[in-house]
């Protein structure tokens, strides 16, 4: 018993920066229930201060020369810290834009921000953990506030479709993971990841292990949406309200590579020769099927839901970037790492600018609801050409610099072929990324009202950090390299 | 533990979700789903999970299973609201996804190694000692999961209360 | 094995029982069927329509919750029973902390729904 005070004590103390987002999401529950309705202001303000005390302490411990030593349940390393900052910066963006998003639609509701804190805090056991059961709690946590925050918006017919088809499919995937954690359970008795590595066999692993392997990855990667399991996605991204959309898209699917990238090379199974064949089947399936159907959308936002599939293909690619002749080479997660930082920017920017999008009191992200933006509001048209340019990899944007850390890696360790398919990629994902933006200048709009009114605050200061890092980072990626490279296992 | 048991229990599981599957009235379906959650129970007692055992039956049969009926007869869907506008393509293609996995699964079993489990020691499983585990080792898991139950309780009454604007 | 006897006999006796009287009064009850006998008895009115109603959502909102607190007692029950033996070794005080936490968020939940008027009844219809 004395031993675990002394255990309660380490974690309490190492996971300070976990407490503040926990201590901070049940403020903003209680000034809320206390004054139902009436302080929505203020509970997004401590929302969103919460979230910056949280960054402070995050980097705080990642200038601390010794960090905490390593607990069973909460890992407190440089991987997990990189990851709560990509996080918790999702979630400061994600509620500025929510909170303009909401002040054009008059809908207030202060829940939203707890929910947002609550599904981070999720994500952060997600991937922070070297037991899979936390892991798992984390995963639910995350999952639960999202489902509730794609059905937030509750007269819209769209949204409640994409939150029970999300639901399900996230309650399936979910039961396809904890298949594969029993699995481990069964072969070797033990849910600690650590534990596991040296459980497992180097030489001649036998099938169960495997099986386990393919069930875990299958369960992320219905998270992830990538292309087997990606039919989901369009529907649920195009009824969720943007913000929350710009959310899933980001923060899901960064927690998610967190997690991958601590199990997955944590326990080495990425040396396994099947499971590489089989990511390389879903990163060739998810780069063809990702931008080809991106290319026939008609609404901005399912476009964005295709792109995000390709993107998270990227991602993965950059996983599989990292082997040299069949065994992972260490500290190679770093462009994984740099290329999520960039994806998230990016997306949230776009996804900033299609909340303010609001015609008759409902969101309008069909294309032709952009035309003749690019006359009405130029700035705002050319930021969102920027965020598309960025996508597609234009040299100085943070999308190049990303994706040339990636296929740079990809051709040093000789997989020339998915580099070659990557790069023929990009050059179609400039075929639909352009498409909005050649529709804001050069048609002019029928409708004639203007679709943006006037630019809330908050909105602007988030587009305005997400332009900026956008140029900044791909004019000096360097910097941040070296800083994900130490973090990379 | 006496395998015949095992057998038993599980035979009864597996026959009584197939059946819930295969049913056309609901309100049948959700009583095969009711014994097949006791008899998961039986096998959870085999195991010496005599606590989960207790839950399973207080907590699914009892309160869960509540929820699916009232689902059900909210819905309250009449025969003519079933559509049988059955589509024997993927019905099919279902039926051979699922008899692969099943093939797999079962192939896969047969080429484990025997995995040699420690004896239970005395009272494994009892309240006392999931408990004992559950505030020492385990402290963050059972917060984190209030933190769950909490998200649920906000879910519910967000998206489950009518909204009135007085 | 010998330990669930018991209770295997326990569910035969209950199993038999509800059984042998549904058994039993369908063998010696007297039937004497006639036309207002057979009829459907609806405190003396005649039924109307269909016995499933469709009925209110809101009760189904009472349903959830009570299963999320439901839930939250199945985790309080270990606790009582080891609390006991953590006095015993002298930490009864980090026992209440554990719990306390748990139960300041359980309150908290129950009070956000009180304040949303989650469980106001008449306001909702």
């Amino acid at each position: 018993m004395e031993t675990n005070i002394q255990n309660l004590l380490n974690i309490l103390v190492g996971g300070i920066t976990i407490w503040i987002l926990c201590a901070g999401a049940l403020l903003c529950l209680l000034i809320d229930a206390l004054w139902p309705r009436k302080m929505s202001v203020p509970v997004y303000t401590i929302g969103i201060l919460t979230l910056i005390v949280t960054l402070c302490s995050a980097w705080y411990q990642w200038l601390q020369p010794d960090l905490p030593a390593a607990q069973d349940l909460l890992v407190i390393d440089l991987h997990t810290l990189f990851f709560i900052t990509l996080v918790v910066l999702v979630g400061i963006l994600t509620i500025l834009n929510a909170l303009g998003y909401m002040q054009l639609h008059n809908d207030l509701t202060a829940e939203f921000c707890s929910l947002i804190i609550f599904s981070i805090i999720g994500m952060v056991f997600f991937f922070s953990s070297d037991h899979l059961l936390i892991n798992f709690i984390g995963l639910e946590t995350m999952s639960l506030s999202i489902y509730v925050l794609v059905g937030s918006h509750k007269k819209n017919f769209k949204s409640n479709e994409a939150a029970i088809k999300y639901f399900i499919i996230g309650g399936v995937a979910s039961a396809i993971f904890l298949y594969g954690v029993a699995m481990f359970y069964g072969a070797y008795g033990t849910l600690k990841i650590s534990e596991l590595a040296m459980a497992l066999p180097t030489q001649g692993l036998d099938y169960l292990p495997k099986t386990a392997v393919a069930f875990i990855l299958t369960g992320i990667f219905f998270k992830l949406a990538v292309v087997p399991f990606h039919f989901w996605a369009p529907d649920v991204y195009e009824g969720a309200p943007s913000p929350v959309t710009g959310f899933m898209a980001t923060g899901v699917k960064i927690a998610s590579f967190g997690f991958a990238i601590r199990i997955f090379i944590g326990i080495n199974v990425l040396d396994m020769p099947q499971i590489q064949n089989l990511l390389v089947v879903v990163v060739v399936a998810t780069f063809i099927v990702g931008n080809l159907l991106a290319i026939v959308q008609d609404d901005v936002k399912r476009m964005l839901a295709y792109s995000s599939v390709s993107h998270a293909g990227f991602v993965l690619f950059g996983m599989l970037a990292g082997f040299r002749e069949g065994r992972y080479e260490p500290f190679s997660s770093h462009t994984v790492m740099f290329y999520l930082l960039g994806y998230l920017l990016m997306t949230l920017g776009a996804f900033a600018i299609l909340s303010l999008m609001i015609r008759k009191r409902s969101e309008a992200t069909h294309y032709t609801d952009l035309e003749g933006l690019g006359h009405s509001k130029p700035l705002l048209a050319g930021l969102f050409t920027l965020f598309m340019f960025s996508m597609v990899g234009m040299p100085g944007t943070v999308g190049f610099a990303a994706k040339y850390s990636v296929i740079s890696l990809a051709v040093q360790n000789g997989h020339i072929g998915l580099a070659i398919l990557a790069v023929v990629m990009s050059i179609v994902s400039a075929f639909y990324y352009l498409r909005p933006s050649v529709t804001m200048f050069f048609k002019k709009g029928a409708g004639g009202c203007p679709v943006i009114q006037e630019i809330p605050f908050t909105s602007s200061a988030s587009i305005t950090f997400c332009a900026f890092t956008v140029i900044y980072l791909g004019l000096n990626p360097d910097a941040f390299i070296k800083l994900a490279k130490i973090a990379a296992f | 533990m006496n395998p015949y048991f095992f057998y038993a229990f599980a035979t009864i599981t597996v026959l009584m979700v197939v059946l819930m599957i295969l049913q056309k009235n609901p309100i049948t379906g959700a009583m095969c789903l009711i014994v097949s959650f006791f008899s998961l129970a039986g096998l959870y007692v085999l195991l010496e999970a005599h606590f989960i055992a207790v839950l399973q039956i207080l907590v699914y049969a009892g309160a869960i299973m509540v929820l699916f009926i009232f689902v059900i007869m909210f819905l309250n869907l009449k025969k003519e609201d079933l559509k049988t506008g059955r589509r024997p393509f993927y019905q099919f293609a279902a039926l051979i996804a699922s008899g692969a996995l099943v093939t797999f699964l079962v192939v896969q079993y047969t080429k484990i190694p025997p995995v040699s489990f420690p004896e239970s020691v005395a009272g494994f499983g009892t309240v006392e000692a999931i408990g004992s585990l559950m505030f020492s080792k385990y402290v963050i898991a059972f917060e984190v999961i209030g933190l769950l139950l909490l998200v649920g309780i906000i879910g519910a009454v967000l998206l489950g209360k009518k909204e009135n604007h007085d | 094995m010998d330990t669930y006897l018991p209770i295997l006999i326990m569910f035969v006796i209950a199993g038999g029982f509800a059984g042998a009287f549904l058994l039993l009064s369908y063998l010696l009850g007297p039937k004497k069927p006639t036309d207002s006998k057979l009829s459907v008895y609806e405190c003396g009115l005649n039924p109307v329509g269909s016995a499933r109603e469709r009925f209110s959502v809101k009760y189904y909102l009472v349903a959830i919750l009570f299963i999320v607190f439901d839930i939250e007692v199945v985790f309080m029950y270990p606790w009582a029973v080891n609390y006991k033996n953590a006095i015993k070794d002298g930490h009864g005080a980090y026992m209440i902390a554990v719990m306390g936490v748990f139960f300041v968020m359980l309150v908290l939940g129950l009070f956000y729904e009180w304040r949303k008027g989650a469980m106001n009844w008449s306001n909702q219809a």
